[in-house]
């Protein structure tokens, strides 16, 4: 089935991109340059993806030619927010009028692509686009091929988090990846992983069960409790995926946490309850990886990183980088 | 896992640590409770999660209150991170230098170079390269200075 690309920007480089995909995914595209233009354009809440420059110094103006409050009077009642993505050159947390426009669009971190359009994004961004069309991605394959590597590890015991982190490392090292990037994704698993082993789980009426538990406790799960790590290993990017079976992080959550900037107020160490340090889904952001956020309710989680192959971690901090959610 | 080397020097108690921090790490059970100027040298640190960087802050979030003045040298990549993503992960202490990563483009060598944080200013974000010890080929720096010097552009 195939989409309808339509930007909402003045930036040339936003228009040849996506144009350029449509081209090579055989889909429809359509450049609007005003909010005036996307009113006119033909619309359709199946085959629609609106891609939406949220840097426009204007943006929060009303004379600005796409106003964010004005686009999100016009696109709520008839668009879902799902399939909006908001387009930065800024870090993810870091753009005021996506945030200060969260109530507009529900939540400011559904989607966003940051404006890095490298030729590993060329590969996956179409991926992204594509899972908005099905109700919940199916954990990792979703992102590659039949011909990529999928690897597949299951938890069955908290003392197993750490040797499965270091595979991550290694794994990434064999097939070239740099020191610092390897690391930083292993560090990014692990983070993964304790949100899967600690924040995830909740009892029969629905709260935390593990969340005050010592970081370093010993324990084995329970046979519905295991917690899967996927990685997989595409020509030009690579991805870990872990899954939980409690689908406990939503919309709210993960705003909560990505929406915190410590770089402007201090971390305090008793803001979170327990032993959470409330960081990592910060941290992973931070540091320029790409993230997926999956849930079905009550049932499961994938919580996705992505991160291109390049010859070095400068050239990393200048690739793709994107955040999706599907919940 | 940390691993701490801890010497006198000057007045001062030097602490080299190297290695990961994460849940596990005790920094207080490692460093002991310094009750003089201490210095440490973190150039060995590869890894820091969240619950690491939260038992940072914790620990050495003591030391301000009870007058007791420290420095950091040294600082890993990974270190200079969380300087640049949470503001008080210095927690009061000094930094005195950090480390830059290169990459050598001829023989994919990754090597680490100090530099102390008063210099930094004077690079005017234009770093240059070094010779490779392995291949003597150029070896660039491998980050962009001013994301990875933004921590000294704070107040």
């Amino acid at each position: 089935m195939g989409f309808n690309l339509i930007t909402l920007s003045d930036q040339d480089e936003d228009q040849l991109y996506f144009s350029e995909m449509a081209k090579k995914e055989n889909w429809s595209f359509k450049a609007c340059l005003t909010l005036g233009d996307l009113e006119s354009a033909d619309i359709d809440e199946t085959h629609s993806i609106i891609l939406l420059d949220a840097d426009h110094p204007k943006a929060q103006l009303p004379d600005c030619p796409y106003p964010m409050s004005k686009v999100r009077q016009y696109l709520n009642p008839l668009f879902p927010a799902t399939k909006v993505f908001p387009i930065t050159s800024q870090p993810i947390n870091r753009n005021r009028a996506l945030i200060d426009e969260g109530n507009t669009f529900k939540y400011p971190f559904y989607h966003n692509i940051i404006r890095n359009y490298d030729e590993s994004s060329k590969q996956i961004l179409p991926k992204i686009i594509g899972c908005t069309q099905i109700k919940l991605p199916n954990g990792l394959h979703s992102f590659f091929n039949e011909k990529d590597i999928v690897e597949e590890m299951k938890l069955t015991e908290s003392t197993q988090r750490e040797k499965t982190v270091l595979t991550v490392e290694k794994k990434l090292q064999a097939i070239g990846m740099d020191s610092r990037l390897s690391a930083r994704v292993a560090q990014a698993s692990d983070e993964l992983l304790m949100n899967a082993i600690f924040d995830a789980p909740r009892d029969k009426s629905g709260n935390p069960s593990r969340m005050l538990m010592d970081r370093r406790a010993q324990f084995k799960f329970g046979a519905a409790e295991t917690v899967d790590l996927q990685i997989g290993i595409h020509d030009n990017y690579i991805g870990v995926c872990v899954s939980d079976h409690y689908g406990s992080i939503n919309g709210d959550t993960l705003r909560k946490y990505l929406e915190q900037s410590y770089r402007e107020d201090d971390y305090k160490v008793n803001r979170y309850k327990g032993q959470s340090a409330g960081l990592g889904l910060y941290g992973i952001i931070h540091a320029g990886l790409s993230i997926v956020l999956i849930s079905d309710h009550k049932k499961q989680t994938h919580a996705m990183i992505f991160c291109p192959r390049t010859d070095s971690y400068r050239s990393f901090r200048r690739s793709f980088q994107f955040s999706a959610c599907f919940f | 896992m940390l691993t701490v080397q801890k010497q006198e020097a000057a007045g001062k108690t030097v602490y080299t640590i190297s290695g990961t921090i994460d849940e596990k790490t005790d920094l207080a059970k490692e460093l002991g409770t310094p009750t003089q100027p201490f210095v440490v040298v973190a150039k060995g640190i590869t890894r820091i999660n969240s619950v690491g960087v939260k038992n940072w802050i914790r620990f050495f979030s003591t030391f301000g209150p009870k007058q007791i003045v420290f420095s950091f040298e040294q600082l890993s990549p990974t270190l200079v991170e969380q300087l640049n993503a949470i503001q008080n992960f210095n927690c009061g202490g000094t930094v005195n230098s950090i480390v830059m990563p290169y990459l050598c483009a001829g023989c994919k060598t990754e090597l680490i170079v100090p530099i102390k944080t008063a210099d930094i200013v004077k690079l005017n974000n234009k770093v240059p390269d070094v010779k490779c010890p392995k291949c003597s080929g150029n070896a660039a720096f491998d980050e962009f200075p001013e994301e990875y010097f933004e921590f000294c552009s704070r107040g």
